[in-house]
């Protein structure tokens, strides 16, 4: 006959490891959704992460430059480009995404230092101003010194000698000339630049040529407003996205805006595009800092 | 004598028709192998996997036609020629050979070749994949005599099949396939199994999910289920004997069964 007992431990054995699998099945079944939760939740703040350095660099994007100057590019700039590495940068007519907080402490560092030297400027002149003062009044107090020493040199006339009564107010020092107040002519320094400027706007708000935003541009980067010039190097550019000008001179300002960098990733694809030797000559002074 | 003994005893595995149990699948491949006889067909092929009831259905076929026609049962495999022959010889001449003497095959064939047209022998052999290559020769020449009808057993494995299929594709028989119960009809087996003897209380015990339980460890093998059965009456004997406590008559055990399977090997502890 069977051994029945041998077989009775062994269905125990059996049924207990039966129990463990179901066990750890059901204690993996129960985990598995705790588990995706917190995945899931992992995944959600490192989404909402990416979503912020997105955000970032959208918001670069639009401080750039407006959408017109590459209004098809800048809607497939979704993957990351370094700002560091110019060479990344895609060939297109684009601003590719800058750091707007590098780019925003820069200009706060280029304020906070154009500030410190314009009260410099100031402390100077104000000094120079004082010196120039003190000289005057110490020139002045020389000249009546010395003119009463010539005072006391002169030769006291007799009322009956032969000097004119003119001659005698010569002697005795009374000739002052009286020099009439001339009306000092007032030049206008209306600055003729203003005045060309008004008739180039117009002229521009007439024909819309691209030619007189660049020379509006043009002018107003001679002036040092580099703020107008880019933004007629721009409107230029608007109209005319070939215009190698427009590049240079948006470049340029934005460069003498402090924008070194941005200045450099427009530079970069319109060179790569146009292969224009001044472009990367442009480059090079703008990286070099001796624009 | 104990209840659970008598049904363990009726699954001990044998070949006894008695036993042969009519499922639907049986029926059918019996009917065509009948049917095949009366063919003018020199030989037969049947084959299955090992306890797909291939032995069992030559048993009951011997069985049924034995008193009606002149047919004769090899059911152990007879590996010498010699032997084989004087076999043969002896069943169709009705004759004993003495011990020291021998059938010659071309005086066999020609025996055979002087009946033709008034007998019609059939001649069963199981368990035909021990036979060599050139007693199988010489098979496929006695029944080229058209005298003697050959109804043979293979064994299908996974490398048999393919010899078997190799070794006879040239010749034109009848090949009938046996293959593992289905699990319904697994059920309807041991169900009128039990019911013939009796045990119809049993055979109402058993569930659904046990027929499914033990099909999916014997692959519905004919003699896997009469082993596993007869193990799972065994302890039920024994519980009935030692421990009555124990057992539910109303109700068939899943412990009973699992230590069955346990005993077997199909389960591991």
């Amino acid at each position: 006959m069977i051994n029945t007992v041998e077989l009775e431990k062994r269905w125990l054995r059996y049924k207990t490891k039966i129990f463990r699998s179901l066990f750890f099945i059901l204690f993996f079944v129960i985990s598995i959704p705790y588990l995706s939760y917190y995945l899931f939740q992992q995944y959600t703040l490192l989404i909402e992460k990416d979503k912020n350095i997105s955000k970032i660099e959208v918001q670069n994007e639009r401080l750039t430059v407006k959408d017109e100057l590459a209004p098809k590019v800048e809607k497939k700039i979704v993957k990351e480009v370094s700002v560091l590495d110019v060479n990344d940068v895609v060939l297109a007519p684009s601003i590719p995404i800058i750091d707007f907080n590098k780019e925003k402490m820069i200009d706060e560092e280029i304020e906070a230092k154009n500030r410190k030297d314009e009260q410099s400027r100031a402390e100077r002149q104000r000094a120079y101003h004082q010196k120039v003062a003190k000289r005057k009044a110490l020139a002045k107090k020389r000249a009546l010194k010395k003119k009463s020493k010539n005072k006391r040199k002169l030769v006291k006339a007799k009322s009956s000698s032969a000097l004119s009564s003119n001659e005698l107010k010569v002697v005795n020092g009374n000739d002052v000339k009286h020099y009439a107040k001339e009306d000092i002519k007032k030049i206008n320094f209306h600055s003729s630049t203003n005045n060309y400027m008004e008739i180039m706007r117009r002229k521009f708000e007439q024909d819309k040529n691209p030619r007189e935003a660049i020379l509006i541009a043009k002018a107003y980067y001679k002036a040092g407003n580099y703020v107008e010039s880019e933004k007629w190097a721009l409107s230029a550019n608007e109209l005319d996205k070939d215009s190698k000008e427009s590049w240079f001179l948006f470049a340029k300002s934005k460069a003498k805006l402090g924008k070194r960098r941005e200045a450099i990733n427009i530079l970069v694809p319109y060179y790569k595009k146009s292969k224009l030797a001044e472009a990367k000559e442009l480059i090079n002074d703008i990286k070099s800092g001796s624009l | 004598m104990s209840r659970y003994r008598e049904i363990k005893n009726l699954f001990i595995d044998s070949i006894d028709s008695e036993n042969y149990v009519e499922l639907d699948s049986m029926v059918y491949n019996y009917q065509v192998l009948e049917e095949s006889l009366n063919k003018p067909l020199k030989m037969i092929l049947l084959f299955g996997r090992p306890g797909t009831g291939k032995s069992m259905t030559l048993t009951k076929l011997y069985d049924n036609l034995k008193d009606i026609r002149d047919i004769h049962y090899f059911d152990a495999p007879i590996l010498s020629e010699k032997e084989f022959l004087k076999s043969i010889y002896e069943a169709m001449s009705a004759q004993t050979i003495p011990q020291n003497m021998r059938v010659n095959f071309d005086g066999l064939l020609k025996y055979c070749q002087k009946q033709r047209g008034q007998r019609d022998v059939v001649f069963l052999l199981d368990e035909c994949q021990l036979y060599s290559e050139a007693l199988m020769e010489k098979i496929r020449l006695l029944s080229d005599t058209r005298v003697v009808k050959f109804v043979i057993t293979l064994h299908k494995t996974d490398n048999e099949d393919i010899i078997a299929k190799e070794h006879f594709k040239t010749r034109i028989w009848e090949v009938i396939e046996l293959k593992n119960a289905t699990e319904d009809d697994l059920a309807v087996y041991i169900q009128k199994k039990l019911i013939k003897k009796g045990f119809v209380e049993v055979s109402n015990s058993i569930k659904k999910k046990d027929i499914s339980f033990i099909h999916f460890h014997t692959k519905g093998n004919f003699r896997e289920t009469n082993k596993f059965l007869y193990i799972v009456f065994n302890i039920y004997e024994f519980y009935e004997q030692n421990q009555p406590q124990k057992i539910d008559s109303g109700k068939f055990s899943k412990k009973i069964l699992e230590m069955a399977a346990l005993k077997l090997g199909y389960l591991h502890d």
